[in-house]
C-alpha cells in the first residue's frame, strides 16, 4: 500500500448540544447536558421521557432545494446539514468528481411508519385485524407513493453526492452504534490507499421518537432516572442505569495530506490508524471481557506504529449501561493497564444523549476538537466511579490537557468494536 | 506469487454458499440457472390477490433450523437473516473451514436491509399510536426490533463461525452485495483479515415492500405470465421481479488458502464503486455512473477492457436499467462489447436486492469454474437499442478466463467486481456440464 497520509480538513455537527461545531463544543466544555424530558406521545401530556433532541434549525439555509428535501426525512436532514457545514469548513477543492468519495452511516432503515397509518386503518377487517387482501384493495390508495424512496437508508448519501458532485468510491453503513466510526474508517482507508483524494464521511440518526424509545426500553438500555434528566446518564458511575436517546449527525471531510497543504487548507488533525473487530457473540449476548474492543484499540495503535503510552486522550463509547461500561472498562484496562502513562478518558453521552449510528462520528469529532483546543471534554455525572474504573475520566469539568495523540472508540449492539487514532497536525 | 502487480495481497474465492428461489444451495441454484429455469411464480407467502403485483421468486422449502441449532439464536433471525446464516455456513463448509480457524483473522461483511414489519406488527403499532399507549407499556415481542434490524443476521453469522475480525453491514440498495464483496477484498488486501464471509442476504417479498415497490412502478406487472415477467433487454420488459435469498462467498488471502490446501474457484482481481449523483431512482441515460464503476474495477485489476470475457449484468428488466447498462458497457468496452457475452441471471432468479450481488458473484465464479455461461431467458425480441450478445435462451459452453459482475442501486450507488479463473492444481474441478 502506498500509505498516503490522511488529514481532517472539515467538520460539521448537528447535535442536541447545538447546530454547528462551535455551539456543540462550547456546550460540551461548559458541562451542559442536553438530556431533557419530552412528551414523546405528542399529545400535549406530561413530558416524561428522557431524550436529547436537536434544537430546531432552518434546514433551507443549508439546502435550499425544496424538491430534494421532499424525500429527505428528519435524520437525512441532520446528515445533509452536517455535510454542508463540513464541506464549507474544508473549503473548495479542484478535483475530478471521480476522485471524491462518500461513506455515510445511518440508523435509518425505512421512512416514518406514521406515513402508513391511514393505510393500516383502512385495511382492518371486522375483527380489527389487518389483512393483505384489504391492504391491496382499501389501504393502497392511502399510501404516499414516495414512501419507499423517502425511506431509502442511503438517501442522505444520494443527496450529498448530488449536492457536491461526488462520483467516486462510496458506501452506506447500517447497523449499530459503531457505524459512524466505521464510515470514517472506510473513508480514511479509501484516501490512504489512493481510491480517492477527498472524502466526506460520518453518520446521522435519530432516536428521539416513541418507537426507538419502546425498542431500547424493551432491551433494558435506557436510564429510568426521569426525576433528574441532566444527571440521568452517568457513564462509568456506580449508579449508572442506561442512556438517553439522542439524535443528530456528524460529518467530516478527509483529504490526502499533501493536496490539503498545497491548497492551503487548515487541518484539524491527522488520522494515523484504524481497526475494527467483533465480539462474535451474536446479538443478544454481549461479551463481558471487552477483549475484542481491546484488540481493536491495539490494532489501530499497531497501524499507527504507536504504543499505548503514546495516547494522551481517549474518547470512550461510555453508553452508561451497566454491562456495556463494564466490558469497556475491562477492554481499556487490557490495553492501557500496564502502561506507565495512561490516557485521560472521557465520554460525552451524558451531555449529548446517544446519537446511535451517528455517535461514532460525533465522538470522533469530539476527539478532533479536544486535540485542536487542547482540552479534554468532561464525563458528566461521574460522582462515584465504578470500582473497575482505573482511569482519570475527567469527571464533571473539562480540563486543559496536552494532547498530541487521541483515540476514539465506538461499539454497537451485535458486538462490533472500532477504534481510530489521530494526531495533531504537523506543519510542512 | 502471492502478491499482485501492485505488490498487494491476492484474494481468492474458496467457498460459495447460496439459498435462492432456484435451489437451497449453490450447486442446485447453478444447475437450475444453466437449465434456464425461471423461479418466478404467484406469491404464496401472503395473500396477494388484490395487489397490483401478485408474483415473485420465492425461496421454497428452506428451514433455518437446518443450519442454526440454537433455538434462542433462531428467535432473533428474520426470514432474510435465516437465508444469510444458511448460505454463510454452507460457504464456510464448502471452503473446508471449521472450528479451528483463527477467528481474530476472520471478518464478516454483508449487504442486508430492514425486514418489513408483519401486518399484525404494523396493526399493533397503529393502535399503540391511536390509543396513545406510552412506549414503556407498548407490548411487543422483545426481540421484534432486533429481528427486523438489518445487522442481526450479520452479527449472528459472526457468532456462528467464531469471527472476531471486522463485522460490517452495508446497504446501498441493489448494489449492497457487490459493494460488500469489494470492501471484503480490500480488508484482506490491507491485512485487516485473512478470511471474510461476504455477499448479502435479503427478503423483500412481504406485503409492504411489494406494495411500495409497485407504487413507484419498479415491478413488472405481468401477472398473467409470471415466468416470462423478468425479461432483461427484451423490448417487452416492464420492470423487475422481486426475489429473495442469500449469496455468500468465502474470500481468502491466497497464501492462507494455499497453506491449508484449499481449492479455489477464482481470484478476485478488482473492485470499483461509483455514484451516479443523478436521480434517486433513475440511472442517467448514458450510464456514466455504471461505466465509471466498471472502469474503476478494471483499473484496480490492472486489466484492459478487451481482457474481460463475460459480464454478469445487473440486467434488472426495467426499461431504464437495461438501456443505460448497455450504453455503459459500450462506452467502456467499445467494439469489444459486441464480442463479449453479457447475460442477466435475474431473468431466472428475479432480483434479490441486497443479496443480488452475492448470488451473481457466485454465478460468475461458477461460470469460470465450469466453462459455461448462464443464459438470459425470455429475451425474445431484443430492444433495438440493446444489441449486445446477451446469451439468449440457452446456457453456452465457453471457456473464459475473466468475468465481471455489475450491480447498480437506487440512490445511485454502483459496484463492479472482476474475477479470474483459478488455474493449476489448487483450482476447483468443473462440476456442471452444459444441459
Amino acid at each position: 500500500m502506498s500509505g498516503r497520509r490522511v488529514v481532517v480538513t472539515g467538520l460539521g455537527l448537528v447535535t442536541p448540544l447545538g447546530v454547528g461545531v462551535e455551539d456543540t463544543w462550547t456546550s460540551l466544555v461548559a458541562g451542559r447536558s442536553a438530556v431533557t424530558l419530552l412528551d414523546l406521545l405528542g399529545d400535549g401530556g406530561e413530558p416524561r421521557h428522557l431524550a436529547a433532541p436537536v434544537p430546531p434549525f432552518n434546514m433551507r439555509s443549508y439546502v435550499p432545494d425544496r424538491k430534494l428535501l421532499r424525500v429527505m426525512c428528519r435524520t437525512d436532514r441532520f446528515g445533509l446539514a452536517a455535510a454542508q457545514m463540513a464541506v464549507a469548513d474544508a473549503g473548495p477543492v479542484d478535483l475530478d468528481s471521480s476522485r471524491k468519495a462518500a461513506f455515510i452511516a445511518t440508523g435509518k432503515e425505512a421512512g416514518p411508519i406514521e406515513n402508513l397509518f391511514d393505510a393500516m386503518r383502512a385495511s382492518r377487517d371486522d375483527s380489527g385485524a389487518m389483512t393483505s387482501r384489504l391492504l391491496g384493495s382499501q389501504g393502497l390508495p392511502h399510501i404516499p407513493p414516495l414512501t419507499l424512496v423517502a425511506g431509502l437508508p442511503n438517501g442522505c448519501l444520494f443527496a450529498v453526492s448530488v449536492l457536491h458532485s461526488i462520483n467516486g468510491a462510496n458506501t452506506c453503513f447500517l447497523g449499530s452504534g459503531t457505524a459512524g466510526l466505521v464510515a470514517i474508517g472506510a473513508a480514511y482507508q479509501a484516501v490512504r490507499e489512493g481510491e480517492a483524494d477527498w472524502a466526506i464521511a460520518g453518520g446521522h440518526d435519530t432516536g428521539v421518537d416513541r418507537w426507538s424509545c419502546a425498542n431500547f426500553h424493551r432491551l433494558g438500555m435506557l436510564s429510568s432516572r426521569t426525576h433528574e434528566p441532566t444527571r440521568a446518564v452517568r457513564p462509568f458511575d456506580r449508579r449508572r442505569d442506561g442512556f438517553a436517546l439522542g439524535e443528530g449527525a456528524a460529518m467530516v471531510v478527509l483529504e490526502e495530506r499533501r493536496q490539503a497543504l498545497a491548497r492551503g487548507a487548515s487541518v484539524w488533525a491527522e488520522i494515523v490508524g484504524y481497526a475494527a473487530t467483533c465480539d462474535g457473540a451474536g446479538m443478544i449476548k454481549p461479551a463481558a471481557d471487552g477483549s475484542a474492543l481491546a484488540a481493536a484499540i491495539a490494532g489501530a495503535l499497531r497501524n499507527a506504529s504507536l504504543q499505548p503510552a503514546d495516547v494522551d486522550y481517549l474518547n470512550a463509547y461510555a453508553s452508561a449501561t451497566t454491562v456495556g461500561d463494564l466490558s469497556e472498562l475491562r477492554g481499556l484496562h487490557a490495553v492501557f493497564g500496564d502502561s506507565h502513562k495512561k490516557p485521560l478518558v472521557s465520554g460525552i453521552k451524558a451531555a449529548t444523549g446517544h446519537l446511535l449510528a451517528a455517535s461514532g462520528a460525533a465522538e470522533f469529532a469530539a476527539a478532533v476538537l479536544a486535540l485542536h483546543h487542547q482540552v479534554a471534554p468532561p464525563t458528566l455525572n461521574l460522582d462515584e466511579p465504578d470500582p473497575e474504573c482505573h482511569f482519570d475520566c475527567v469527571p464533571h469539568q473539562a480540563r486543559p490537557a496536552a494532547i498530541t495523540t487521541a483515540v476514539t472508540i465506538s461499539r454497537g449492539i451485535g458486538g462490533q468494536n472500532s477504534a481510530l487514532v489521530m494526531r495533531r497536525p504537523e506543519g510542512d | 506469487m502471492t502478491e499482485d502487480h501492485n505488490n498487494r495481497r491476492r484474494v481468492v474465492v474458496t467457498g460459495i454458499g447460496a439459498v435462492s428461489p432456484l435451489g437451497l444451495n449453490a450447486e442446485q441454484s447453478w444447475q437450475a440457472v444453466l437449465a434456464g429455469k425461471s423461479a418466478v411464480a404467484p406469491i404464496t407467502v401472503f395473500d396477494a390477490s388484490t395487489f397490483p403485483v401478485r408474483f415473485a421468486a420465492e425461496v421454497k422449502g428452506y428451514s433455518a433450523a437446518d443450519h442454526v441449532q440454537a433455538r434462542q439464536a433462531r428467535r432473533v433471525l428474520s426470514r432474510a437473516a435465516g437465508f444469510g446464516v444458511g448460505a454463510a455456513k454452507m460457504a464456510w463448509a464448502d471452503a473446508g473451514l471449521g472450528d479451528d480457524a483463527d477467528g481474530d483473522r476472520v471478518g464478516v461483511i454483508l449487504g442486508s436491509c430492514l425486514t418489513a414489519p408483519t401486518l399484525p406488527e404494523s396493526n399493533a403499532w397503529c393502535r399503540i399510536h391511536d390509543e396513545k399507549i406510552p412506549p414503556e407499556n407498548a407490548q411487543e415481542d422483545p426481540f421484534g426490533f432486533v429481528r427486523r434490524a438489518s445487522h442481526t443476521g450479520t452479527s449472528q453469522i459472526a457468532a456462528e463461525v467464531g469471527a472476531h475480525g471486522p463485522t460490517v453491514s452495508v446497504y446501498v440498495a441493489c448494489a449492497s452485495g457487490t459493494q460488500a464483496i469489494g470492501m471484503a477484498a480490500r480488508a484482506i488486501r490491507r491485512r485487516d483479515a485473512d478470511v471474510v464471509l461476504t455477499g448479502g442476504y435479503d427478503s423483500m417479498i412481504s406485503e409492504w415492500y411489494i406494495i411500495l415497490f409497485s407504487l413507484i412502478n419498479a415491478l413488472s406487472t405481468r401477472n398473467d405470465d409470471p415466468p416470462r415477467a423478468s425479461r432483461p433487454f427484451d423490448t417487452a420488459r416492464d420492470g423487475f421481479v422481486m426475489s429473495e435469498g442469500a449469496g455468500v462467498l468465502v474470500l481468502e488471502e491466497l497464501s492462507h488458502a494455499q497453506a491449508r490446501g484449499a481449492s479455489i474457484y477464482a481470484e478476485l482481481l478488482g473492485y470499483g464503486s461509483s455514484l451516479d449523483a443523478y436521480r434517486i431512482t433513475d440511472s442517467p441515460p448514458d450510464g456514466q455512473g455504471a461505466a465509471l464503476a466498471m472502469r474503476r474495477a478494471l483499473d484496480d485489476a490492472g486489466l484492459a477492457p478487451q481482457h474481460i470475457d463475460y459480464i454478469n449484468a445487473h440486467g434488472t428488466s426495467t426499461r431504464d436499467n437495461d438501456l443505460s447498462e448497455t450504453r455503459a458497457i459500450k462506452a467502456v468496452f467499445g467494439d469489444h462489447a459486441y464480442r463479449m457475452p453479457v447475460s442477466s441471471t435475474k431473468s431466472m432468479t428475479g432480483h434479490l436486492i441486497s443479496a443480488a450481488g452475492g448470488l451473481e458473484a457466485a454465478f460468475a465464479a461458477l461460470a469460470l469454474r465450469d466453462g459455461i455461461l448462464p443464459p438470459t431467458i425470455n429475451l425474445e425480441t431484443p430492444d433495438p437499442e440493446c444489441d449486445l450478445d446477451y446469451v439468449p435462451g440457452k446456457a453456452r459452453p465457453r471457456q473464459i478466463s475473466t468475468a465481471m459482475s455489475n450491480s447498480f442501486g437506487f440512490g445511485g450507488s454502483n459496484g463492479t467486481i472482476i474475477l479470474r479463473r483459478a488455474t493449476g492444481p489448487s483450482a476447483r474441478e468443473p462440476e456442471a456440464v452444459a444441459p
